[in-house]
């Protein structure tokens, strides 16, 4: 949570201090996520600023592995072996997974109360990117790691004694491999 | 194929191949899932050392309060589980907590004379409270109620007494796939076959219960509910209770509530008329089946005011009071159906009606067809609640409350008892 809030500071300081050579690009993906529990999609959009070989930007998506969820992050790329318009980069991506339905609701018994709460996320890969045009539009590959935590309070509100536990919480830690391809300008 | 395609044709079969042997590493990769909660293990005494703490000992704190019974200048409020507080209410606007009468495994209530009937597990406890701050125990009936159903196979020793439980924080990680919580692992789990309580009637000084209760006295027979049954238990000398058979009764009756010769039970799936003409063999005399839901019941000679609400075991459905005809007991039928918040018990008073319903509304009921509601007091929990020679009791999660409803349409507040959780 702090990383986030450090990294979001440092990229409005950068935004104060732009200068000619700091630009803005984007960078918008469309990914597979492989883990223990399958095949799912990604979706990121993420949105900075870009000065030499470094890019700095903020992120959000949808991911549907598992439990649905959104993450919001802070994300820094590094572009390294670069020749004429392609070269490799590293990408790195910290921030707070969101749970897709927040909200109380029965499940299919209509006897508990589910409350879900959001955890970390972060990821990190390495990346291909192909210049294209005269632009600064780039495709991009990319293939990486991918966590996310997410956690649900299940309660039984009707356990009254004192025998019972009435708040249970279930954490998802969730591992997947994800490969991405992208489009940034 | 030029040198440039085959070039080309090299860098894509490298990217796949880099693709394949890339995913081939998740098998490598395991989610992890964990489930933190709270191990309780049961901290048992013998039942002789139980039987000697059944007395009036120094008040307590009301901390987790169950259902309550008014008894002349006395409220007594369950502590869900432990026992019984005895609150001297001679002045309704400051009402004294005089003393607590430890009963462990406690949920329901009833008094007729001198006599203070509980459930202690499955036994009848009957405590000499003619001097409530000396208050004795005098019989213990064995084996009278349904044996408690815990999670996990756990099964409570019948020679033993559950007096409390010691708690412990834990964290297990689950086996892959998503877990089934219906019954959560590792804890136990109380089915809750038990919940009982009581009403009274036709004492020398009136004896009430409110509509939640699971006891009810009608002149010598002590009547109590569990899931799926009925017990008449015969008090003719008060200090001896006989109980006679069980009779089978429904499914998933929480409540009782007595009118003249008739039982009303209130269960999740309708409402269950008995006739008690021959007391120690109550007969069904007529049903009325409604959506599942919780559903505490009162009645007067004509109408039976039921509150149905939805949600945790209750089941889906609406929130709403009925009124239903019971003029016909073979044939009750919906006379009409007033929508409510997330209603709980109810009582009423003449033409007064209260009903708990996200804090406590008290309505105009002269017309059960067009029942108006006349002041709404929220920011309470309202639980349940007794209404009774103009003073309406309240009990809430964090507190007892005391109304004045004397003037129409007015309710005013006369005392609180605060309740620590």
């Amino acid at each position: 949570m702090k990383l986030f809030f450090a990294s979001a500071l440092l990229l409005m300081s950068l935004c104060a201090t732009a200068q000619k050579k700091v630009n803005f690009s984007s960078q918008n993906y469309a990914g597979l996520l492989e883990g223990e529990h399958g095949s799912s999609l990604q979706l990121q959009t993420i949105n900075g600023l870009k000065f030499s070989n470094w890019f700095l930007g903020l992120g959000t998506g949808i991911d549907w592995y598992y439990r649905r969820s959104i993450p919001v992050f802070t994300s820094v790329n590094m572009d390294f072996l670069k020749k004429e318009k392609r070269s490799f980069y590293l990408s790195g991506n910290v921030g707070i997974n969101f749970p897709w339905q927040m909200n109380d609701y029965y499940n299919e018994w209509g006897y508990n109360e589910t409350s879900s709460y959001s955890g970390l996320y972060w990821s990190a890969g390495i990346g291909y990117k192909i210049g294209m045009g005269k632009g600064n539009d780039a495709l991009l590959i990319q293939l990486g790691y991918d966590y996310k935590h997410v956690g649900e309070k299940v309660s039984y509100p009707y356990m009254v004694f004192e025998s019972q536990d009435p708040n249970h919480h279930f954490d998802y830690h969730l591992r997947r491999l994800s490969a991405k391809i992208g489009w940034s300008f | 194929m030029s040198a440039l395609e085959k070039n080309g044709m090299k860098k894509i079969l490298l990217a796949v191949l880099s693709c394949l042997l890339f995913f081939s590493f998740q098998s490598c990769l395991k989610d992890k899932l964990t489930h933190s909660y709270t191990i309780y293990t049961p901290i048992y005494e013998t039942k002789e050392q139980v039987a000697l703490n059944i007395k009036s000992n120094p008040a307590k704190e009301i901390q987790s309060p169950g259902n309550l019974f008014v008894y002349g200048n006395y409220i007594f409020v369950n502590e869900m589980d432990k026992g019984v507080h005895i609150i001297d209410n001679t002045d309704p606007s400051n009402p004294v907590d005089k003393a607590f009468i430890d009963i462990p495994g406690n949920l329901d209530i009833a008094v007729k004379g001198n006599i203070l009937y509980a459930d202690m597990y499955q036994d009848l406890v009957a405590v000499d409270i003619s001097d409530p701050l000396h208050a004795k125990l005098i019989k213990t009936l064995p084996d009278v109620f349904a044996e408690r159903y815990y999670a996990n196979g756990f099964v409570a020793s019948n020679s033993m007494v559950i007096v409390g439980w010691t708690k412990r924080d834990t964290t297990v990680v689950l086996e892959h796939s998503s877990p089934n919580w219906f019954y959560p692992r590792g804890v136990l789990f109380d089915a809750a076959s038990a919940m009982r309580q009581n009403a009274a009637a036709a004492a020398p000084i009136p004896g009430i219960s409110g509509s939640m209760a699971r006891f009810t006295i009608v002149n010598d027979y002590l009547y109590a509910v569990d899931h799926h049954s009925l017990r008449p238990i015969s008090i003719d000398n008060p200090s001896d209770p006989v109980a006679s058979n069980m009779i089978s009764a429904g499914f998933d009756i929480e409540t009782i509530y007595p009118f003249k010769n008739k039982l009303f039970l209130g269960s999740m799936g309708g409402l269950y008329i008995y006739d008690i003409s021959q007391p120690d063999a109550p007969v069904k005399e007529g049903d009325f089946i409604h959506a599942r839901a919780c559903d505490p019941v009162i009645a007067d000679d004509n109408y039976a005011y039921v509150t149905l609400r939805e949600g945790t075991n209750c089941g889906p459905t609406t929130n709403e009071l009925e009124v239903v005809d019971i003029q016909d007991l073979h044939a009750p039928s919906l006379l009409k159906s007033y929508a409510m918040m997330k209603p709980q018990g109810l009582t009423k008073d003449n033409n007064i009606l209260f009903v708990c319903d996200e804090g406590i509304k008290m309505y105009d009921a002269s017309d059960p067809e067009n029942i108006v509601l006349e002041k709404h007091v929220a920011g309470l929990e309202a639980r349940d609640a007794i209404a009774w020679n103009k003073n309406l009791i309240v009990v809430s999660s964090n507190g007892l409350y005391q109304y004045d409803y004397s003037v129409p349409g007015d309710l005013t507040l006369r005392s609180k008892l605060s309740i620590n959780r």
